[in-house]
């Protein structure tokens, strides 16, 4: 292991840490409001939610590339407005990697959010809480090993991403290649060795994240 | 301004009988009062649309002036904002926080010292010290009972909400705690409504007694008047007793106790009442009433008491038979046996009541 490839190593388990921390907000409000009764566009937010997990990665790529690219509806007014430019960045990394892990977060956390009694959350109302306080010291405490399993799951998604990450950041050294996009520059350039290295970092971290998510979401206290 | 709880309203739920209840809770003297009637008349949904839980379709409901809830001008007052205290029948506690944390719940808008203060009074009062680091899974069954009291109480609410109390507790605690609710409650200085299918409980908690029948409130009074003097069939059916008097325990020997009643005296067994009991309710069902010519000789020791016939109602192939031997007493026997004793309004007889037919409910 050279210090380029622990430079990869360190740049795409920071990248799905960031995804991770990005989706979190609106991955636990999503959860949570798709957890609570009927509303209308209810079944439309769900199916959109969960697209990416059967959607074939390149095309939410695709997809990806259409919005934020230069001349995409929120691409453009990004560069025009905030000289920001998204795509084949570090940015596009970690937008493409969030967007895939947030099926895994929203529909564990919301598993989780479904299980809490709503009697114990209507006994806080009676004690004259207001929904937000309802939310912080009832319903997330309870829910608290879903959603952490939830987060181990999206963050263990994001670490081996691939067909997104390729379409929207490409393939720039040092700049946007992740573990996954790496493994399949070694493998074509005939590199099987180290490939296999950085597979196995790769299965090993998965392997962990999931682990840990499986006990959390079993283990009831 | 109208004091204490006002409730008429309807509630539906498809496939169910519709809920309709008109009542009153006092709030002087920190009245409680029972909302009574057999188990799956809509009790529950009674007091979860008193606490603001659940929506009547129609009505009003009302505490002191304030309206929580009124169908046609459209308020609906959210339930953090009526200042309810509620306890659940399994008492819903927060199982991730401590016992202390629970108690403390509703006071987020106090500051940490009053709060401490607070929770401290409460933990003392209702006997909780030393439990105030444990989880309500660690606790017993009348433990979790206090603590949800004590976090209903906490805030200082206007109006005490209690559903099935005691119904979570196994038999032993239930009798015990049954005398040291009405205490905690009564000590409060808090108008509360109790919810129960229990008529023992009904008797022995509430000041002010609600019946429900099939859905609807059918009588509404002081405990033992509404005991003693059940409105229609249906309340006595609900009730299941006919007499329903206060007395007073003169001597007790052996599980055996005479009782006085209105200035009668009757031999009662005091199995499963506590040793310093002394004020009762004395409950007769008329079924357990005999009645005899006045002349027949006594057969084995049982109450006798002379009595004026004053009233004869058909049952089917009963007739109940309202009495006076010294306070009001009904019984029940066959139209044969009433035709054999050739009773009528004004004619005496005597009534028989095997001493452990009287069964007595510490007041």
């Amino acid at each position: 292991m050279t210090g380029e490839d622990w430079q990869i190593v360190g740049f795409t388990a920071g990248m799905a840490l960031l995804a991770t921390l990005l989706v979190l907000p609106p991955g636990i409000l999503l959860a949570w409001l798709l957890a609570r009764g009927r509303w209308p566009g209810k079944t439309l937010l769900e199916t959109l939610v969960s697209l990416p997990l059967v959607l074939p990665p390149v095309v939410t790529g695709l997809l990806l590339l259409r919005l934020l690219g230069r001349k995409g509806p929120v691409g453009k007014w990004l560069w025009e407005t905030q000289e920001i430019e998204i795509v084949f960045t570090w940015k596009a990394v970690v937008i493409a990697l969030a967007v895939m892990s947030l099926p895994l977060l929203v529909r564990t956390a919301r598993t989780a959010f479904e299980e809490v009694d709503g009697q114990l959350e209507q006994q806080a109302r009676t004690l004259g809480a207001g929904e937000s306080r309802v939310f912080f010291s009832v319903t997330l405490p309870l829910a608290r090993r879903g959603v952490w399993a939830g987060v181990l799951l999206a963050f263990a998604r994001a670490l081996g991403e691939f067909g997104a990450t390729v379409m929207i950041a490409g393939n720039i050294p040092g700049e946007t290649t992740t573990l996954s996009v790496a493994i399949y520059n070694l493998v074509q350039l005939g590199q099987d060795d180290k490939a296999w290295t950085f597979a196995g970092i790769s299965a090993s971290i998965a392997f962990l994240a999931v682990a840990a998510s499986e006990r959390l979401s079993r283990r009831r206290s | 301004m109208i004091e204490g709880l006002h409730a008429g309203f309807e509630r539906k739920f498809p496939g169910e009988l519709p809920i309709e209840v008109m009542f009153h809770a006092p709030r002087r003297d920190a009245a409680i009062t029972v909302l009574f009637g057999p188990s799956g008349v809509g009790k529950s949904t009674v007091l979860r649309c008193i606490a603001g839980l659940d929506r009547p379709d129609i009505g009003r409901i009302e505490f002191d002036g304030t309206v929580w809830h009124d169908s046609e001008e459209q308020i609906s007052v959210p339930a953090r904002q009526r200042r309810i205290g509620l306890v659940p029948q399994e008492y819903a506690l927060f199982p991730h926080l401590t016992v202390a944390e629970n108690i403390g719940f509703g006071l987020f808008r106090a500051d940490d010292a009053a709060r401490d203060k607070r929770v401290a009074e409460l933990l003392d009062q209702l006997a909780l010290m030393g439990f105030e680091k444990r989880r309500p899974a660690e606790l017993s069954g009348g433990q979790r009972q206090r603590v949800a009291l004590a976090r209903a109480l906490a805030p200082e609410p206007r109006l005490l909400l209690l559903d099935e109390p005691l119904s979570a507790l196994d038999m032993p605690t239930r009798l015990r705690l049954r005398r040291e609710l009405r205490r905690w409650i009564k000590a409060t200085g808090i108008p509360a409504i109790v919810v129960t299918h229990d008529r023992q409980e009904a008797t022995s908690l509430g000041d002010e007694l609600v019946v429900m029948y099939q859905g609807r409130t059918v009588q509404q009074g002081p405990v033992n008047e509404v005991f003693s003097k059940p409105s229609g069939a249906h309340v006595a059916d609900v009730l299941s007793v006919e007499t329903v008097r206060p007395g007073t325990i003169l001597a007790r020997t052996n599980g055996l106790a005479v009782v006085e009643v209105d200035g009668v005296a009757l031999q009662v067994l005091t199995i499963g009442l506590p040793e310093d009991t002394r004020d009762v309710f004395v409950c007769i069902r008329a079924e357990d009433v005999i009645l005899e010519s006045p002349g027949e000789r006594p057969a084995s020791p049982r109450n006798r008491l002379p009595a004026i016939v004053l009233d004869l109602a058909r049952e089917g192939p009963l007739v109940r038979v309202d009495l006076d031997c010294g306070f009001p007493l009904s019984s029940l026997l066959t139209a044969q046996g009433c035709e054999e004793l050739q009773l009528q309004p004004g004619s005496r007889t005597t009534a028989v009541i095997k001493a452990p037919k009287v069964h007595l409910i510490a007041r």
